[in-house]
């Protein structure tokens, strides 16, 4: 029995918080010496400290759809390798999403700090590559149906062997990027960020003891555990079911369901996925590691309050994911979708659908929810060489009890940035013509769904080559309580010369509007995105008739929806004709 | 019902997956055999209870039971 001093929650809410400052300037180290916007300003990223044991004790509060990885993926490589073939100066990397990565162009590295010859703890970040190689330049091979389509897959192996680089490793990573230089950029960034965390979290193990801060880091995870299973406590019991489905899988296949079984007994949750399809043959599933983090996204934005993020919350967690299921897929299943698309589905099973079951008052109504990858890739016109870039898009999220949905946002279990136009225009041979709110398009409701966005670029230079992995292209976003449905994502093409625009299926054969790899562009085309935009939350003829008119002054309604779907009749001047209103909603309610 | 090492050789790159979660199966499994008389691999010792707590779970009304909005 150890008689050094434990920590009072006081202390142990210091010593979190510090932890988490260590993890944010590892990320802010990241942001600002990555060579890929993806990194600088996309944010795709996490970092995170281990205990000795390999279990998460802070992270950083970046990117949430990595916290199935960082809470799960770096103990299970620990425990793969083993601790006793660590050694100081070691860093190891991987991205294999059969055994913990989220997807593949999500690279983990891992570095253990020692103290008096023992591992003390691990500093560990994971990072979005831009370009890993595969079938389609970004990485993002929507059409995909098997993992060696989607790049370079690594299990957990040495970068870095005593504090000297493993070169023939480095070697076969850059040789299988399109854009090594950017890769090499990238990979340094990610270390720059490890060495940070490993000098602040060695000064902080010096100033308190390694032994004290052992102690305190078991029982951080203790004190996150308790607070969690308090907060499952005030939920109600009960057996709660939701599904969702995506549009196809990019080869033809159909609709793919996801079902979840969702179990409150007392203090703990179990989330039950058995009765879910089984893997695509396209490249829609997800690893096991990434339903872990979408259930626990889910659970956590439920509960809606501020936890202490660590191993302890997994504690009061199961979920079941049978092996071979789009929940889980296995060797060879592609899967490089399920991070983006799958996850951002589950969370909203959780915190609209079954959330509504449970406590209205919580719910929202459904978000776009898809990433809309748009991925391209050629030789610049000025430069003359390869690049490559991956883009997401913001989109309408839904309306819940209180508000408007948000709009022109990433999904929010990503919680990324999109790439700036000015981004997009000067490091890339890409005009905008367009880029706008997506007016007239948010599900209708006393709270109404935000508004995804509009975007129109024209090719500059000779070639380029684009793909693109999203979803909602046929089944939009739900409105919930009576709101209104929002609206569909479109990916549309305007050939040089041509006049309208269409969809890829039809233009240039693609088997799904929403899911192509490698269409080839030149000098004049334009492609248009159009993200999806939010259902609405409750009856659009109890949505105060001057927000309403904010809506018509600010474009995202016209004078017409304002009567038709809202009731509101607008005078000439723009101002709620009160009368004419409470009449209008009279007779139709 | 046993712990079981689950070695594979250093050229072996594949994984194997728990019967109950479907979590990996990392060193080693714990072994038992159901009521039906099956052996199962288990990646943890409670999931066990876990695998009679679903059978028993999946037999009351209400679980599974999933209305579409979206067919």
């Amino acid at each position: 029995m150890s008689d050094v001093k434990s920590y009072d929650n006081v202390e142990l809410t210091l010593l979190n918080q510090n932890l988490v400052n260590i993890c944010d300037e590892m990320a802010v180290s990241m942001m600002r010496t990555a060579y890929s916007p993806i990194f600088s300003e996309g944010l795709d990223f996490s970092t995170f400290i281990l205990d000795a044991n390999g279990d998460l004790v802070a992270t950083a509060g970046l990117n949430p759809a990595m916290l199935g990885a960082s809470l799960y993926a770096a103990s299970w490589v620990i425990a793969e390798v083993g601790a006793a073939n660590f050694n100081e100066g070691d860093i190891w990397i991987y991205n294999d999403p059969y055994r913990g990565g989220s997807h593949m162009p999500e690279h983990m590295m891992i570095l253990p700090i020692y103290v008096d010859g023992s591992i003390a703890a691990y500093v560990g970040n994971i990072a979005h590559m831009a370009e890993i190689g595969g079938m389609a330049a970004g990485s993002f091979s929507a059409t995909a149906t098997d993992i060696y389509q989607e790049g370079l897959r690594l299990p957990p192996i040495k970068l870095f062997d005593r504090g000297e680089p493993v070169k023939d490793i480095w070697r076969i990573i850059l040789a299988n990027h399109r854009t090594p230089a950017n890769s090499w950029g990238d990979l340094h960034a990610m270390l720059g960020s490890l060495y940070i965390g490993e000098r602040r979290s060695r000064q902080l193990i010096e100033e308190r003891g390694v032994e004290r801060i052992r102690i305190s880091f078991s029982q951080l995870q203790d004190f996150a555990e308790r607070h969690i299973r308090e907060e499952i406590r005030a939920l109600p019991d009960g057996v709660y079911c939701a599904e969702d489905c995506f549009d196809d899988d990019g080869v033809g296949s159909g609709r793919y369901y996801i079902r979840l079984t969702m179990t409150i007994d007392g203090d703990r949750v179990v989330f039950d996925f058995t009765d879910s399809d089984s893997q695509a043959a396209g490249a829609i599933n997800a690893p096991y590691v990434v339903t872990l983090s979408g259930a626990l996204n889910g659970l956590l934005y439920s509960i809606g309050r501020r936890l202490p993020v660590n191993a302890g919350i997994t504690r009061a967690v199961r979920v079941v994911a049978k092996a071979g299921t789009i929940c889980n897929v296995q060797h060879p299943g592609a899967c490089v979708g399920g991070q983006t698309e799958y996850q951002p589905k589950l969370i909203e099973m959780i915190s609209s659908t079954i959330l509504a079951q449970i406590g209205a008052e919580r719910a929202a109504a459904g978000s776009g929810n898809t990433s809309l990858n748009f991925l391209f890739g050629g030789v610049h016109p000025v430069s003359k060489e390869y690049f490559a870039h991956y883009h997401f898009e913001g989109n309408g999220w839904g309306g819940r009890s209180a508000t408007d949905g948000n709009s022109a946002q990433i999904m929010p279990h990503a919680n990324c940035r999109n790439t700036p136009v000015e981004i997009f225009e000067t490091r890339y041979p890409w005009l905008h013509h367009q880029y706008a709110m997506n007016g007239g398009t948010g599900g209708i409701g006393k709270y109404r769904g935000g508004l995804g966005v509009k975007r129109d670029i024209e090719v500059v230079g000779d070639m380029i080559s684009v793909s693109v992995l999203a979803d909602r292209g046929d089944v939009p976003p739900s409105g919930i309580l009576g709101g209104g449905d929002g609206s569909h994502t479109e990916v549309l093409i305007k050939r040089a010369g041509n006049s309208d625009f269409s969809r890829f299926t039809v233009s240039e054969g693609a088997k799904s509007a929403t899911k192509f790899v490698n269409v080839r562009l030149n000098r004049g085309d334009t492609v248009r995105l159009v993200s999806p935009s939010g259902g609405g939350y409750g009856d659009a003829l109890q949505r105060d008739p001057e927000a309403v008119k904010e809506d018509v002054l600010d474009r995202f309604i016209t004078m017409d929806q304002a009567s038709e779907d809202y009731g509101v009749v607008l005078t000439e001047e723009l101002d709620v004709d009160q009368a004419s209103t409470e009449k209008a909603r009279r007779s139709r309610s | 019902m046993t712990w079981v090492a689950s070695t594979k050789t250093w050229n072996d790159t594949s994984v194997d997956n728990c019967d109950i979660c479907g979590n990996l199966i990392i060193n080693r499994y714990w072994s038992f055999t159901d009521d039906d008389g099956i052996v199962m691999r288990a990646c943890r010792q409670d999931d066990e209870e876990l695998a009679a707590w679903l059978k028993d779970q999946r037999k009351q009304p209400g679980y599974a039971s999933f209305t579409s909005i979206r067919r």
